[in-house]
Order: structure tokens, then sequence, then C-alpha cells
């Protein structure tokens, strides 16, 4: 038996700070609460902890901040809590530092399956390399990793699901390679996730739609006969100083 | 035609208006001198006319024989050769000479005083007779003048009380043509000296009015205040102050009404994610999945109103975006949940706009349609200047008096339908508005088959193109 997940959570409000609390607590993760930033701090100081669930909109020094800080000093996993669904704030969330985020009201079994998440990349992924990567560029198309979006040669943007944003990311990050679905689904949406190989390839034909010219013969993402697929393109990482 | 010729700018306006009253000044001016100067001739005409009357009635009287002295001033005067006495049986005045009753009411008051006595006073112009040019030239050169311009005689004849007609020719002065010249150039240099200071004022007052308009118009886009340096006249210096105050307290008040906003959307939001966590520990499935449901419906709610009263304050530029792609998106999450939603082929458009509110007012008008219609089918099709989405179900429709009511917040059409299938009543005011944010539009009809029967409704979302 491993340790139990130690979470921080740092909320001001303790109608909602305490039933959370406690929902975990019963989930089996270990939770300890700070009702501000300046004491969270003080407790980083002495403990070490597993991930942060941190209200962003508190009096004092708000989670914002605070969260840029913890991304400095350490790598902690943080996911902010926000009242806003604002595209903004997703976007500031993620660009400085935090590693999700969910929009109050959520649903707590939601945030347990991203607590799960974050952890998992965590541990599996070294950090410094990652971090540097913002987003990846194929054949003239872009994805930012940080905004999630993907642009076209022209420069427009080209909405997509959060299925076929994973997906196209695993491509991009396994280029060359060939991918089968087991391998698609556990890298784009985890172990847990509960989808049939009969989803990946229906995300796999959605995706073409978008990117390819002609979606009957694909030139991009190519189906590999027995094996799987892979994104037969060159693909270049973007680093922070020239993405889009 | 007269709207066409009248200006429409303030500057041109003023000067078109000042340039017509300072030609009808210089008219009237005109008018008066050239009459001024037609009575002055008369009088001259009545002076010399009487003196020479008063003489020739005198040496009548004293029984000296007619004489014209053409000595003196009236010797070398212009005309001096058409000047004629005359004592005839009968008047000179005959037919086809113009008659003078001017002339003659000026004499009339003064002759009597003079002790001329007359039966009758005619007066009446006629036209001086020309001599050969050759003995014109002649003379001119002789007496150094140049050619005279006497071209016509007032006859002025008297009955005596013996009944005889003394008459007198007198060389009648024409109005000269120079003062119309001087005043044509007067009129000239009068709009010169005017139109420069004028132009150039109504420049500076357009250039402020300018400046003022771009101020309204970039405060009206971006709602953010933006202070004008007055400038111009007073009183439009004070125009702009005042706009600058007004709109300072706008975009305070806007400011204050987002930090509302956003402290309500905070304070409610953190309570409902409170009661969304306990609802966990209710043990019945059935009464916490309705809980569940309650509180979505209250956060739907918050956030459709919430985005309301955001629209057009947040700052996310407009981007292009392959608006086919975000219609295949929405179409594959709503085939997700099940229902049945064709998307028809459409050429890659791309149009700038801001995806997120698009995405949403796109996502509510699709909702609405497999909600109460059933089904629906999204085509997209470009039109010159604009794009178009339309949205066609296969439901009953809404009665057309009803259909611009549906665009009015919390409105319903019938309590009983939307109880049952849920909704904020917001949905579409939110698409509306959002479309309008973006310079399009939004508008639902019933869809009729050749019957004349209701078919199904149809929304129409329209886009500016570039």
């Amino acid at each position: 038996m491993t340790d139990p997940v130690h979470i921080l959570l740092i909320d001001d409000e303790p109608t909602l700070r305490e039933p959370l609390a406690e929902y975990l607590t019963g989930q089996g993760f270990a939770v300890t609460e700070a009702s501000d930033a300046a004491k969270a701090r003080t407790l980083m100081r002495d403990q070490r902890f597993s991930i942060l669930l941190l209200d962003i909109m508190m009096p004092g020094e708000d989670g914002l901040s605070l969260c840029r800080h913890v991304a400095a000093q350490s790598e902690t996993p943080v996911i902010l809590l926000t009242a806003k669904g604002e595209a903004m704030d997703r976007i500031i969330g993620l660009e400085i530092g935090a590693d999700d985020y969910v929009v109050k009201p959520f649903d707590p079994r939601e945030l347990v399956a991203r607590i799960k998440t974050v952890l998992r990349r965590a541990a599996r992924v070294p950090q410094p390399a990652e971090d540097e990567v913002q987003g990846f560029e194929f054949d003239g198309w872009t994805l930012d990793t940080v905004k999630r979006r993907l642009t076209d040669p022209d420069g427009a943007l080209v909405p997509i699901s959060t299925a076929e944003f994973k997906l196209l990311q695993v491509f991009c990050e396994h280029a060359g390679h060939v991918l089968n679905r087991d391998q698609l689904l556990d890298l784009a949406h985890g172990r847990e996730a509960h989808l049939f190989d009969r989803a990946i390839d229906n995300q796999i034909s959605r995706l073409r739609k978008k990117v390819e010219a002609d979606n009957r013969s694909p030139r991009l993402i190519k189906t590999v006969w027995g094996g799987g697929y892979t994104l037969a393109a060159r693909v270049r990482r973007l680093a922070s100083q020239d993405a889009p | 035609m007269v709207q066409r010729l009248w200006p429409s700018s303030m500057a041109g306006r003023l000067l078109l208006t000042i340039a017509l009253a300072l030609l009808a000044g210089q008219l009237l001016n005109t008018a008066l001198l050239v009459r001024g100067q037609r009575e002055g001739a008369l009088d001259r005409v009545a002076a010399e006319a009487s003196v020479r009357l008063i003489a020739a009635t005198d040496r009548l009287d004293e029984g000296l024989p007619l004489r014209e002295r053409l000595l003196g001033r009236i010797g070398r005067a212009p005309g001096a050769r058409f000047r004629r006495t005359e004592l005839t049986p009968v008047s000179p005045i005959g037919q086809g000479m113009e008659p003078m009753p001017d002339l003659v009411s000026r004499l009339d008051a003064v002759l009597p005083s003079y002790g001329v006595n007359y039966a009758r006073i005619e007066a009446a112009s006629m036209a001086a007779p020309q001599r050969p040019r050759r003995v014109d030239r002649l003379a001119a050169e002789i007496g150094g003048r140049s050619s005279e311009s006497v071209r016509l005689l007032a006859v002025v004849a008297l009955q005596r009380p013996d009944g005889q007609w003394l008459s007198v020719r007198v060389p009648v002065g024409e109005a000269s043509n120079r003062i119309l010249a001087t005043i044509a150039v007067q009129t000239v240099v009068l709009y010169l000296v005017m139109l420069v200071p004028l132009v150039w004022l109504t420049r500076r007052i357009g250039r402020s009015l300018g400046t003022l308009r771009e101020g309204v118009a970039h405060f009206e886009r971006t709602q953010e205040a933006t202070p004008i340096e007055p400038s111009g006249p007073s009183d439009l210096a004070d125009l702009t102050r005042s706009f600058n105050a007004m709109s300072a307290r706008i975009a305070a008040l806007l400011g204050e009404k987002d930090v509302m906003l956003g402290a309500i959307g905070h304070d409610l939001k953190t309570p409902l994610a409170a009661l969304r966590v306990r609802v966990e520990s209710v043990p019945d499935d059935r009464q916490r999945e309705r809980m569940v449901a309650s509180i979505d419906d209250i956060t739907r709610t918050l956030d459709d109103i919430l985005s309301l009263a955001r629209i057009g304050r947040t700052g996310d530029a407009p981007e292009p975006v392959n608006l086919g792609a975000l219609a295949e998106m929405i179409v594959d999450e709503f085939r997700d949940l099940g229902n049945e939603v064709d998307l028809a082929d459409c050429p890659r458009i791309v149009v700038p706009l801001q995806l997120t509110w698009i995405r949403r007012a796109l996502r509510n008008i699709i909702g609405n349609a497999v909600r109460y219609g059933a089904r629906a089918r999204v085509g997209i099709a470009q039109v010159p200047g604009r794009v178009s989405i339309t949205i066609d179900d296969d439901g009953p429709g809404i009665p057309d008096d009803q259909i611009e009511r549906m665009f009015e917040p919390f409105t319903r059409l019938e309590a009983s339908r939307n109880m049952a299938t849920g909704g904020t009543g917001l949905g579409l005011t939110l698409a509306r508005a959002i479309l309008h944010q973006h310079g399009g539009s939004l508008r639902l009809e019933n869809r009729r088959g050749p019957s004349g029967a209701v078919e199904g409704l149809r929304a129409v979302l329209t886009l500016p193109v570039g």
C-alpha cells in the first residue's frame, strides 16, 4: 500500500471547503485545509503535498498569485477552482502553471477524476522537458497546447472537441510511430476511460474531416493495416519563445 | 435637385448660405444704386430744363427774341449740340415719344414759384439724332473729347398763356455701366475677404467636430472612456468636456456592473458548489439525481444571465474561424448525446468571430431545434458580404405573432412544454445578442409546406464576412 495522496485544499469559504474535504477524505485522500494563501504557504514550508486544490478568488493574496509561486518553486501540481467559466480564465490559469481547473459548481466525482489524471501525468512525465513545449507544428498546421486550439495553414481557427484535441496531441507527441487503438485510448483518455475501440475510430474520422483535404484518401493521419494509425508528417515542437 | 446641390456638411452649408446672403445683399445694393443714379439724372434734367424755361420765359415776357446762350459751363458740357429752345405753335411732343411724368411733376413744383405761367406742360424722351460717324470723329479730334454718349433727349414743352408752345431739349445722362462693373468687382473682393477666414473657421470647427465624432464612435465600439482633447470654439469645447464626463461615467457604471456581476457569480457559485458536494452524501439515487439536475438548472440560468450582461465587455478580439469545422464540432456533440442532427456539406468558410460566443449561440439554437423539433438540419451558405447558417427542425413551429416575443428574456411559449424540456428562457435572447454583437442577425420563421401547413421552424443566423 503506497502512501495516501495528500491534498492541500485552499479556499476561503468554509461552506465549500469543509464538505469538500470530507468528501475527498471519503474517497481515500488525506486532506489538509487552508483558508487563505498565507496559511497555505506556511503549511507548504513544513510538508510536502501531492497536489493543491486552489480557489482563485480569495481575500488577500489570490489563487492565481499563489499558483504562480507554487509553479515557480516546486513541482507540486495545481488544480484551480474557479467561479468563472470564461475562456480568459482558462488561458490565464494554464499559462501561469496550473495543471487543470474545474468550474464551480463541479461534480465532485469529476474533480476526483481530474485529480487522478493530473497525478498520473505528474508521476509519468519528466516535468522540465515537457514544460518547454507550447505546441506542435505539422504540415502548416499549428496545435497550441497551452490555449488548446488548432490553427490551419491559412491561420484560421479550426474548432475541435477536447477528445479530438487530445488525440491529435498524442499523434504529435508520437509522430511517425504507429499507435494501435489501445495505445491511443490509453494515451489520450487514460486507463479509466470506458471507451470502446469504435469510439477511437469515430474520433479519427472526425479529426480527418477537419485536417485532411480529402478524407477518403488521408494524407496526414494514415491507417496502418493491422496496426493502427500514424501521423505521417514532420512535426516540429514549439517552445515558449516561438509559440503562436 | 435642390437636395443634390445643398451640401451635407456643416462647413459647406455655412459657406453656401453666407455666399447666397452676400449675393442677395449685393444685388439689392446694385438696384438701389442704379435707382439713385436714375433719380439723380432726372434731377439734373429737371434743373437744367427749369433754368432754361425760366430764362426763356423771362426773355419772351420782356419782348426779347429767344436766343440760346451756349456759353460757360453748359456750352462746354457734353451734348451741347443737342440743346435747343424753340417756340412753336404746336407741341413738339408727338407719337412715339416716351412720356416722363416724373419730370413733369418735378417741374410743376418749381416753375410757378419763379413766375412762369403756363396752361399745360408736357415732357417726354426721344432718341438723340446721331451724326454721321466721320463728323463725329472730327468733332472728337477738334474738341479733344471722346465721342459723346448722349443717346437720349428729354423734351419739355409748356403752353404759354398766349397759346404758343415753348420747348427745350435737354440731354439725359445715361446710367453708366461702370457702376455695375464696380459692384461686381466689389462683390468678388468681399467674397474673397470673407471666404478665407470662413473656410479657416469652418475647417477648425469641422476638425473639432470630427475628433468628437470619432471619440463617440470609439466609445460606442469599445465602451472605454478615452478623454477627447477639447478644441474649437468654446461651445464645442464645452460639448467635448460634457461628452468626456458622460463617457467616463458610463464606463465607470459598466465597470461597476462587471465587478458586481463577478461578485454575484462568485458568491452564488461557491454555495452552489458546496451544495453540489453535499448532495453526493444523499443515499437515495433518485433524490440525488433530481437535486443534481436542479443545481445544474440554477447554474445554467446563472451562467446565461452573467453572459448576457457581459456580452461586448469581454476583451477577446475576433479571430478567423473555420465556420464549417465549428458547426461540425457542435453537431458531433449533439450526435454524441443521441440527437438526430444533419449537417450539409459546406465549402471552407472563414469568418472573424469570437469563438466561445458564437459556439454558444449555435449550441443554443441547435439545442432548441432538437428539443422542440425532434431533429435538426444545419446548412451553411455564403452570399456576398455575409454567411448564413440555417437550422431547420420538424417541430410544430411558433405562431407567427409570437415569434418576436421569443427573443425577450424568460419568454416561454407554453409553460407546460418548457417545464418538461427545461431551458432557461434566455437561450434565444443570448443568441441574438451575440449575433448583434458580431454585426450579424438571428431570425426565426415557420417553414411551410406546399399546402401552407407549418412543417417546422427555421432559424437563420447571418454573420458579416470580412
